[in-house]
């Protein structure tokens, strides 16, 4: 008896079609990214005052942050771009994998192959610039993680924040096939604006004038009265409603955005 | 092998395409499955391989729910599409990522297959023409050696001796266990291939017979001059004189003409389905 959702070893089969099919694009995205992040490195080099002579990473760690959310985005926007023409769609939807594996290879390459590879190029990068620096600069390198990832919020919890963001991004490719990126980047915005001018609403019935301001309010945390600096005060949520809280948005949102995705293309239909 | 039972299905709410449309179709027969555009072939192809979901009722193949698109059915049944999607890779390499999928792939068919229809194995997929391109889909369909094979519109890009060759392909890939569906409006390419026919219109089956049935029944010829006196089921005016289809009393023998056969079944759908019940 075959097994219809899940086989190891045609989920190897899967990928290694999607990896051949697709390998140009790859190697290109690879190109770009290594390009990019040897790029900068030599602009920061360049433009590096001769005089500092003590180089923190933690200036340079935003700008790793910023393109690793960046790539994460983008590539999770582009996860289901096969279902943008008929041709392909058909070819997507017969080939005889499970749904699951299609999902699963599809969620392997944006986001695992991505970060993977995101971190060579960044590594790269970061040892170019190390190299530059060090032999023509006579600088040190001062590893000063924490002033980033302090233990409120260290890199463990940038890394689930990047989950979350890969999978509203996955989840939203399940909507849109052609200019994925900024539709769903839009679609994400206004969902948060949205939760927040409902939130709004709400305070605004329930506090009225008291509110600090009429817009003063973080949904599922705080919000803000008080008119004057002598009143001002913030009703939080209690310590137990906030764990709560944040063990949703950590361990039940992502999941439950994956199995929406799950679903949305095991019910896609051709036209 | 394939079972669609009362399967109803529209695009659109208030517009069916189908209602109530029942279908059996067995293995170790080519069938031709006609319709005038718009009448909803490749939607019924599209709910045979799953790619489309019925509104109410059930389309199995070989017992398989299609709409579920599990792996045991994907691997045993095949489309080849109108428009064809090939990805920017070599045959070799497109051969050595998707044959894998297929337990009863054939890679030594395949070759002869393209052999036949004269496309070197280290081509280039998005260097082939529109036509080549159907051909190598049609061979690696045939080579897969699923039970199930549906085509649309096969015919559409082939030049004059690759539909021959196509001819020849799909008689000698039939066997007792294998079912081949295909949707044409090129009826005449495939005059001679085709044993059974499906005539799909007005949101339902309307015919559905084996050829040699057909041929038992009605009788096709070209005469100079019509007859008043002879019952005539669909008349074709043309430089040879009139194609008319008539009932066949005399046990005549004669060669289908799929074209008419469709013009007769449409125009005069009362009488034919008096003669065939």
């Amino acid at each position: 008896m075959q097994n219809n959702f899940f086989s190891i070893n045609r989920m190897g089969m899967y990928l290694r079609k999607e990896i051949s099919d697709n390998y140009k694009t790859y190697l290109l995205s690879i190109a770009l990214m290594l390009a990019l992040g040897v790029g900068i490195a030599l602009f920061a080099f360049a433009n590096l005052n001769q005089w500092e002579k003590e180089i923190k990473v933690s200036h340079i760690l935003p700008v790793y942050i910023i393109f690793f959310t960046l790539f994460i985005g983008l590539d999770a926007s582009r996860s289901f771009n096969a279902l943008a023409k008929t041709e392909r769609r058909m070819d997507f939807f017969l080939l005889p994998a499970s749904k699951f594996e299609k999902v699963l290879g599809q969620y392997l390459i944006t986001f695992i192959f991505v970060s993977v590879i995101f971190h060579c190029c960044a590594w790269v990068s970061f040892q170019t610039y190390q190299s530059l620096v060090v032999t023509y600069k006579q600088a040190v390198m001062i590893y000063d993680w924490d002033q980033v990832f302090p233990p409120k919020f260290t890199y463990g919890n940038y890394l689930q924040l990047m989950l979350g963001l890969h999978a509203a991004f996955f989840f939203g490719a399940t909507f849109f096939y052609r200019f994925s990126f900024p539709k769903i980047f839009f679609c994400f915005l206004i969902f948060l604006f949205g939760i927040w001018f409902i939130n709004i609403a709400i305070t605004n019935a329930l506090f009225g004038k008291a509110l600090h301001d009429w817009y003063t309010n973080l949904p599922y945390f705080a919000i803000f009265t008080g008119n004057d600096r002598m009143h001002n005060f913030a009703y939080v949520v209690p310590e137990w409603l906030g764990r709560t809280n944040l063990f949703i948005a950590q361990f039940l949102l992502i999941p439950a955005l994956w199995v929406l995705s799950y679903f949305r293309i095991s019910d896609k239909e051709i036209q | 092998m394939i079972n669609i039972q009362s399967l109803k299905f529209s695009y659109k709410a208030g517009r069916p395409l189908f209602e109530n449309l029942h279908l059996q179709l067995l293995p170790g027969h080519i069938y031709g499955l006609l319709g005038k555009n718009g009448a909803g072939k490749s939607t019924l192809l599209k709910q045979i391989t799953g790619l489309l979901f019925p509104d109410a009722g059930k389309v199995e193949v070989f017992g398989e729910v299609a709409a579920q698109r599990n792996p045991s059915f994907l691997q045993d049944i095949f489309l080849v599409p109108e428009e064809l999607y090939l990805p920017k890779v070599k045959i070799n390499q497109y051969l050595a990522t998707r044959a894998c999928f297929y337990p009863k792939f054939d890679h030594q068919a395949f070759e002869s297959y393209l052999r036949e229809f004269e496309i070197p194995l280290n081509q280039y997929l998005p260097e082939m023409s529109y036509g080549q391109k159907k051909k190598f889909v049609i061979s690696f369909a045939l080579a897969a050696n699923t039970r199930v094979v549906v085509m649309d519109e096969p015919t559409n890009g082939l030049d004059i001796p690759s539909k021959s060759t196509f001819r020849k392909l799909i008689a000698g890939s039939l066997t007792e266990e294998k079912c081949i569906i295909i949707s044409t409006h090129q009826v005449r390419d495939l005059d001679n291939l085709i044993d059974s026919i499906v005539i799909i219109d007005n949101h339902r089956i309307i015919f559905r017979e084996a050829v040699e049935t057909v041929t038992d029944k009605l009788s096709f010829k070209v005469v100079p001059q019509l007859n008043p006196a002879e019952t005539v089921l669909y008349a074709d005016s043309n430089l040879r004189g009139h194609a008319i289809v008539t009932p066949n009393k005399h046990q005549e023998h004669s060669k289908i003409d799929m074209e008419l056969l469709f013009n007769a079944v449409l125009s005069n759908r009362q009488s034919i389905q008096e003669i065939f019940n």
